[in-house]
């Protein structure tokens, strides 16, 4: 009995802790690169997921080439963001910065109610794996297909991130902007591509959560708050550890729900969130990138 | 009555003279029509309210009742109990309808009802839950009817197909709403009556968008089946929550909800094997000839089609409803004789065998809904379509 309850809580605790990762590292990204909050990370995965559900619809998608979809779908999307927000307000107060990502995020919910209606959408399974059985652990077909989309796109972005020059230079722009831009470094085209790249990791974590919970107008904050927490639980600083963040939160969710009741499981986690943020102050000043 | 006559008079005079029907003469009969065209309830509130318009336009067609036009005065509730009652008092007070059709969802019918109760107004709701005609608690039920089936028909409908099928270990899993909480009840008490076992039961948030912890649970009580008991797209996720565990799956039962295009779309192959009690709107091509309902739901069928409808809405088991209140109200009217309140009441009361979509009503002072079991089938999805389950 009790093994059957943790193996559901990993099921479902990996399931949706995949998913907060992706956001994460898309948190994680932007703050490190412009410091700015992205309170409309929530909506790229919205749209994202969104545009892909209409895509579906329109023709049929064989999974490499709904990835490619979803992938330059949530690049183009990650630049729209940028230009009108931090690209509009390069030099004005956080504050203001902070107040136009707030602002994005409800113009773009406006834009999925008016597009796509407030009723909830079901994106379909784009990239079928069979459900697998590890002795007694059970994998569903959506918590496998989260893992995996997960787990690539966390071992591309590092190694884009420790291996490429511009992927070293978005860690340049994080750990000391001043220095980057004295050494030949754009500090604005690091922003944007930061912001592109949590784009994609939206869009892959929209068709990692699709299939799971479908896709409603009013999703985005939740997810988008979720991956605030699990970037601080994560620390901020390494791309693995943000998104292990994730996981950990996903594990406590599902946990929470299992034995307590669904009703807490967003308390508990922002109590979470306050706890960390009164325990750990100052981590995140000496934080840098890996 | 006298300051509602004057009323009247001060109303026509202000609008002039009312427009007449070409076929039906004289003063219209006004009809309050009340549906959640907005909210959460929108999606059963919108399309009957074109099943209202259009079934009037039938009527005044073929000459109105008792030879006056029928007049339907529409409001929006928007899902919300305190605006559907609002609204009934407008139809009440300013615009004196005779009798008034609708609300959608049963918290707006429990508001409306008190109110109408009160002012001894005939309203035909289309509301799913019991309550609003179960009295005791809830109150008399004098003034109010209802078109669905009742929750406990739908439940009877269920245990008497498990039954046969010899199965008779169950678990529930219930919404937190009134419709939900509804159902619980009726799931409980008749479980005795038809040898059920009720092994574990757990409830969830409608609005929610997993319930895997739910169905997990109770699928370790083992039951052989499981009965889902919601409104909208929780019933969907319920379904591919129980699909995704792993191990032997319980039988999963939908409610009489449920049946419509949007569930299939939205549980995708998890609604494979899933069967639910359904009005026999959803099964139009399987119903004998000799059944008294085949005629009525295939020309209703093909009238929703024809006024394009069918495109915006695609027929689902609530489409019928208020088509079935206006032919109540319609029978009612002709067997009273007369336009009035009281006389209505009591001939709609007295129906016996009015053919509608949703079933064959024949109403009494103990029950205002007037279906039973016969009324429905069971369905089960096979290969992404419903098919009558055998």
């Amino acid at each position: 009995m009790v093994i059957q309850y943790l193996a559901q809580i990993v099921n479902s605790g990996l399931a949706l802790g995949a998913v907060y990762g992706l956001m994460a590292i898309g948190f994680a990204l932007i703050f490190n690169s412009s410091r700015l909050i992205n309170f409309a990370q929530g909506e790229l995965l919205l749209i994202g997921g969104l545009t892909l559900h209409s895509l579906t619809q329109a023709l049929h998608l064989p999974p490499l080439a709904a990835l490619a979809a979803a992938a330059i779908f949530g690049y183009l999307l990650g630049h729209a963001l940028y230009a009108s927000t931090l690209g509009v307000s390069i030099n004005a107060s956080p504050l203001r910065q902070l107040m136009l990502t707030v602002a994005a995020s409800l113009c773009w919910q406006g834009v999925a109610i008016v597009v796509w209606g407030k009723n909830p959408v079901m994106l379909p399974q784009l990239l079928p794996l069979p459900p697998v059985r590890l002795g007694l652990v059970f994998l569903s077909q959506d918590t496998l297909t989260a893992l995996v989309l997960a787990l690539a796109s966390v071992f591309f972005l590092s190694a884009f991130l420790s291996s490429t020059r511009t992927g070293r230079a978005i860690r340049a722009v994080s750990m000391n902007p001043v220095a980057a831009r004295l050494q030949g470094i754009r500090p604005g085209q690091c922003h944007a591509l930061s912001f592109a790249l949590a784009g994609v990791l939206a869009a892959m974590a929209a068709m990692a959560v699709g299939p799971q919970t479908m896709l409603r107008y009013d999703m985005g904050l939740g997810l988008g708050l979720k991956g605030f927490v699990a970037a601080t639980i994560g620390g901020y600083a390494s791309v693995p550890r943000v998104f292990l963040g994730g996981v950990a939160l996903g594990l406590a969710e599902a946990a929470l729900v299992l034995l307590l009741s669904g009703e807490l499981k967003e308390t508990v986690t922002y109590i979470l969130l306050i706890g960390l943020l009164v325990l750990a102050p100052g981590k995140q000043e000496t934080a840098h990138p890996a | 009555m006298f300051p509602r006559i004057l009323i009247v008079l001060a109303v026509l005079f202000l609008c002039g003279t009312p427009a007449l029907a070409a076929e039906a003469t004289g003063d219209p009969i006004l009809v309050g029509g009340l549906f959640a065209q907005s909210g959460p309830a929108a999606f059963v509130g919108t399309p009957s309210r074109l099943v209202a318009e259009m079934t009037v336009n039938k009527i005044n067609a073929a000459g109105g009742i008792l030879g006056r036009p029928l007049k339907l005065i529409i409001h929006d509730t928007e899902s919300n109990p305190d605006v559907a009652l609002r609204l009934a008092r407008q139809l009440v007070e300013a615009e004196n309808v005779l009798a008034i059709i609708g609300p959608t969802s049963t918290g707006e019918g429990l508001a409306v009802k008190k109110y109408t109760e009160e002012k001894k107004v005939p309203t035909i709701m289309t509301v799913g839950g019991d309550p609003v005609i179960a009295g005791g608690n809830f109150g008399p039920f004098t003034w109010t009817f209802k078109t669905p089936q009742r929750t406990s028909t739908a439940v009877e409908k269920i245990y008497d197909h498990l039954k046969a099928k010899g199965v008779t270990s169950l678990a529930v899993m219930t919404a937190k709403d009134a419709f939900g909480q509804d159902g619980l009840n009726h799931l409980k008490n008749l479980a005795g009556k038809y040898g059920m076992e009720i092994m574990a039961e757990e409830t969830f948030d409608p609005k929610g968008t997993d319930f895997s912890a739910q169905a997990f649970k109770l699928a370790t009580a083992s039951p052989k089946a499981v009965i889902i008991w919601t409104i909208g797209p929780a019933g969907a996720i319920a379904a591919k929550n129980f699909a995704a565990l792993p191990g032997n799956k319980p039988l999963v039962v939908e409610c009489h909800g449920q049946p419509g295009p949007e569930f299939l779309q939205l549980a995708g192959p998890a609604a494979e094997g899933v069967i639910m009690p359904a009005t026999k709107l959803m099964a139009p091509d399987s119903l004998p000839a000799a059944d008294p309902q085949a005629a009525v739901v295939k020309a209703f069928i093909a009238d929703y089609d024809k006024e394009g409808i069918q495109a915006k809405f695609p027929l689902n088991t609530h489409s019928g409803y208020a088509y079935d209140a206006l032919i109540l109200l319609q029978a009612g009217l002709q067997k009273a004789g007369k336009a009035d309140p009281a006389a209505l009441r009591d001939a709609l009361e007295s129906l016996t065998g009015v053919v509608g979509v949703s079933g064959v009503f024949t109403i009494t002072p103990e029950d205002h809904n007037g279906l039973t079991t016969d009324s429905m089938v069971m369905l089960e999805v096979k290969d992404g379509a419903y098919a009558v389950a055998k």
